[in-house]
């Protein structure tokens, strides 16, 4: 099997759990995968003693872990000021495409999203602001999301 | 008769309470309001759930953050998207609906919990089959006999549906792996009088033999 192929069947398999997951718990079954990937980055990232200061920094560091690891080609983002504060991040390439497109295929949105997980967990570690997946909106070839902040102040 | 009677009153009659007198809760009621929970059907008399009463306030205090930020979060979410506007497009009063949004972008919907005399955490066990369910079950037990002994109770997951916040708290209560943390009650005299919530009818959700089949003809 070359590695398209594994990667493939990994998606195939990912996607019946989530829906299995999703089955099982309808759309609370979101806030149950917001830790997917999370041990994956803290076992590399937090070993490299990496400082960060702000969003850009965290957004930089998981556009190179995402990028070096293969996970995904490309990731830009912005920071939005409006209503509220929020990351609107998008994802090009992304390994768990297929995942995803079966998902969709069943009409199930994005539940989980492992890169945005990883950029959450670094956000609530780092910055003491605690955030939510708010949607994705997703094409054949990317996906943009909404990570929006909330401060523990507020 | 006198028991259909008075169940069916209690289930009739029971609202969620959200605010307390600052009132203890005798050691009695609690005693009451758990047993109704051991008393619940479960998977196999599984009994998966054990029940952790806090009392201690910067304790209650430590939760209700937890709670606060998790509903503040998630809330914060369906605002930016959008789908606050959708779900409260019925709303005219635009000062009612400012103070709705606040309530619920900042969290202070559920920050309640923090006022209630006493919290109990229901836990269940992992290795049983149908655990969320069996819990379920007891928690409902334990919110009709605390409104049967004129308490006011709520059923709170706030602070439990995104697993971040969850392992928060079973960090804090030291809760052990085999356990998941389903829920919270708060428990406390009321200070609010309010009326049940509509319901949607009976006749839109029950089926005869089969999905679709309207049971009322």
């Amino acid at each position: 099997m070359d590695k398209s192929d594994k990667t493939a069947y990994f998606n195939e398999i990912l996607a019946d759990v989530v829906k299995s997951f999703y089955d099982e718990r309808g759309l609370g079954a979101r806030y149950r995968l917001t830790l997917v990937g999370v041990d994956y980055l803290r076992n590399v990232v937090c070993q490299n003693g990496n400082v960060i200061k702000d969003v850009n920094d965290i957004m930089s560091l998981i556009s190179s872990f995402v990028k070096e690891r293969q996970l995904a080609e490309d990731i830009s983002w912005q920071l939005v000021d409006e209503i509220a504060q929020y990351i609107k991040a998008k994802i090009s390439g992304c390994l768990h495409q297929e995942m995803c497109n079966k998902l969709g295929s069943s009409g199930i949105d994005v539940l989980v999203c492992p890169i945005v997980n990883m950029i959450m967990f670094l956000v609530e570690s780092s910055l003491s602001k605690t955030c939510e997946f708010a949607e994705t909106e997703r094409s054949e070839r990317h996906c943009e999301s909404k990570v929006v902040f909330f401060s523990s102040q507020q | 008769m006198e028991l259909a009677r008075a169940v069916e009153n209690a289930i009739g009659t029971r609202v969620s309470i959200r605010a307390y007198r600052d009132e203890e809760v005798p050691e009695e009621v609690i005693l009451k309001v758990l047993e109704a929970g051991r008393r619940a059907p479960s998977g196999e008399n599984a009994q998966p759930w054990k029940f952790i009463v806090i009392r201690d306030r910067v304790m209650r205090l430590k939760l209700s953050e937890i709670a606060r930020r998790g509903s503040g979060r998630r809330f914060t979410g369906e605002f930016v998207t959008g789908v606050m506007d959708k779900r409260f497009k019925g709303l005219q009063d635009e000062e009612k609906k400012r103070r709705i949004y606040r309530n619920l972008t900042t969290g202070s919907v559920s920050a309640f919990i923090a006022t209630a005399p006493v919290l109990i955490v229901v836990i269940g066990n992992k290795k049983v089959w149908d655990t969320p369910y069996d819990c379920s079950a007891a928690m409902q037990n334990m919110l009709l006999m605390a409104h049967a002994l004129s308490f006011g109770a709520c059923w709170v997951n706030a602070g439990t549906l995104d697993v971040r916040d969850e392992l928060k708290i079973k960090e804090l209560l030291k809760v052990p792996e085999d356990y998941k943390i389903v829920s919270i009650i708060s428990l406390g005299k009321p200070k609010e009088n309010r009326q049940p919530r509509k319901r949607y009818p009976l006749e839109e959700m029950v089926y005869s033999e089969e999905y679709g089949n309207s049971y009322f003809k």
